[in-house]
């Protein structure tokens, strides 16, 4: 899945690489420059991370899932139970190398390596003079952000597997969600009166009010008015204790059969 | 027979699957170097039992002791020293077995790289340790099983039906291996729908049916409890009718001009006076040897019937 991931952030960099390297002829040079800052830095880290929190959201949803999920499919999570009977500390231990996973390995070092390559290609030179004391405070807190949103898909996935001892139910409740609440969020929004309330209390809505401003948002672009950061980061610590919590007491509570 | 002998300790034991009632009130030990024998038709509630003791299944009620330890409070030191080879052992397809002993022995922190040495040679899974699980054999995956059981060199070790998938010759070592085990002072716990398989493996046996034990003991003891005389009297009727009005008689049933008693041994001498003190005589009496397998059948059927 990895890999997967890899191709996406290969295919979008290389794809903008190619487009500016021989654009069309009517294309204007605004565009041109646009694009160009995309895959250069220091715009290109909006890029890493705005692919790590659509795509990677995504791809996340189904290798948390599939990872939980094929535990019970091919067996391995009574033969790991018959060794260690602390359950909460196999929940615990797939989280953290979902953290570590998501983060470190795929957003960071792919997205950091291609934009190197390409602002490379295009300068001629890598110039760092962008990387002042502010840009690094704003780099940790996209990332930080970044982070905090793909949690909260993290957790839901985890917990669906769990509910469903399956990586189908994960996969497929978890990304159900994602896409049905994107569109629900547009409904609710034009719909107007307390309907537009709703959305305040939804994930991607959430998740939108806490990415800066300064990333591409993608699918969390949200049409209406959002929830302040301070209420965005209450509302999604709240689904992220409250899934992890009904994880660990569904998973320590029901009997593992074959 | 001292507390520190028991191994496992069942007490009122029960399990429900809403309304059914997987084990019933069941009451069992399993002492300290024994290798006890778990039998029971299908759906009797013996893996239900086993999952109880590895603390995968909660009990509805009724306790359960490894060690002399509650498995609901003491499950992590239990474990360390318990090994189970389960039915259709679960392993990393895309890993080889080599590595999926060493994912295992990281888990519970237990089994250096000699370990794992040993317990692959022990079972004979040496050469094809390198391969991926995925092409593993069904025989293979279970050796596998009782490697990664073994890896710890638990005290007390669970065996599912540990010869599944295997030839005729894999079984065989797989027998010796438990007996050998057990010699060695381990407690084995086994469960197995081979009777004979069982007879030759252990010493102790228990008969469970609808989550119930309902006989257990030594199998050479459970064998002669149902001792069984075939007879060949002069009025076949008569003589049935006779034999049914006592109450040592458990069964008589017919065999072409024969007569199936089950009756304790000792009052054999009692079936051919009370027969001839009524004009009956016996021309023949003879005691049948019984089988694990017919005392098996013949208790679970019984309670079929009731």
């Amino acid at each position: 899945m990895i890999i997967v991931l890899a191709a996406f952030f290969c295919l979008i960099f290389f794809a903008v690489y190619g487009i500016t390297a021989s654009p069309p002829e009517r294309m204007p040079h605004e565009g041109l420059e646009t694009m160009r800052n995309l895959i250069t830095f220091p715009d290109a880290f909006k890029m890493i991370f705005s692919t790590a929190q659509n795509i990677g959201a995504i791809l996340l949803t189904i290798i948390v899932a599939s990872s939980v999920g094929n535990e019970y499919g091919w067996g391995t999570i009574r033969q790991t139970l018959i060794r260690k009977g602390i359950r909460y500390q196999y929940v615990a231990s797939k989280l953290v190398a979902f953290i570590v996973y998501a983060l470190i390995v795929i957003a960071f070092i792919i997205g950091f390596c291609l934009a190197l390559l390409t602002t490379q290609w295009i300068n001629g030179a890598l110039n760092w003079d962008f990387m002042t004391v502010s840009y690094v405070g704003e780099l940790f807190t996209m990332y930080g952000w970044t982070f905090y949103g793909l949690l909260v898909y993290i957790l839901l996935a985890i917990l669906l597997s769990l509910v469903g001892r399956s990586a189908i139910v994960g996969i497929g409740g978890t990304l159900g969600y994602y896409f049905v609440e994107s569109i629900a969020i547009s409904i609710f929004n034009q719909s107007g009166g307390w309907l537009a309330e709703i959305p305040n209390y939804l994930i991607g809505h959430n998740i939108a009010a806490i990415l800066p401003t300064t990333m591409m948002q993608g699918p969390f672009a949200s049409s209406g008015a959002l929830p302040s950061t301070l209420y965005a980061s209450i509302t999604l610590a709240i689904y992220c204790v409250v899934f992890l919590g009904l994880s660990l007491y569904l998973f320590k509570s029901r009997d593992v059969t074959t | 027979m001292t507390t520190n002998d028991v191994v496992v300790r069942t007490e009122h034991l029960t399990k429900h699957y809403g309304k059914l009632v997987a084990v019933n009130d069941l009451n069992l030990e399993v002492h300290r170097g024994q290798v006890f024998g778990f039998l029971g038709p299908n759906g009797a509630g013996k893996s239900t039992t086993m999952s109880m003791m590895l603390g995968l299944i909660a009990p509805t009620s009724g306790n359960i002791e490894v060690f002399g330890l509650s498995v609901k409070n003491n499950l992590a030191d239990i474990l360390g020293k318990t090994g189970a080879v389960m039915e259709s052992p679960g392993f990393y397809p895309y890993l080889s077995g080599w590595d999926n002993l060493k994912v295992f022995a990281s888990i519970s922190r237990q089994g250096t790289d000699d370990r794992i040495k040993e317990v692959l040679k022990l079972i004979d899974l040496a050469d094809r340790a390198q391969d991926k699980f995925s092409g593993y054999s069904q025989g293979m995956k279970q050796r596998l099983a009782i490697a990664c059981a073994l890896l710890h060199d638990p005290e007390f070790i669970i065996f599912d039906e540990p010869t599944n998938g295997l030839d005729p010759a894999g079984m065989k070592e797989i027998r010796e291996l438990m007996i050998k085990l057990g010699q060695e002072g381990k407690t084995i716990f086994l469960n197995s729908h081979l009777l004979h398989e069982v007879e030759q493996v252990c010493n102790h046996v228990a008969i469970i049916k609808k989550g119930k034990v309902i006989a257990s003991g030594a199998p050479n003891d459970l064998i002669k409890h149902g001792d069984t005389v075939q007879i060949r009297v002069t009025d076949i009727d008569k003589a049935v009718a006779l034999l049914n009005e006592e109450d040592w008689v458990s069964s008589i049933t017919r065999e072409g001009d024969l007569l199936i008693l089950k009756a304790p041994a000792e009052k054999r001498t009692d079936i051919s006076a009370l027969l001839a003190k009524n004009g009956v005589f016996v021309s023949e009496m003879k005691a049948r040897n019984e089988s694990l397998e017919s005392i098996f059948l013949e208790l679970t059927e019984e309670e079929t019937v009731d």
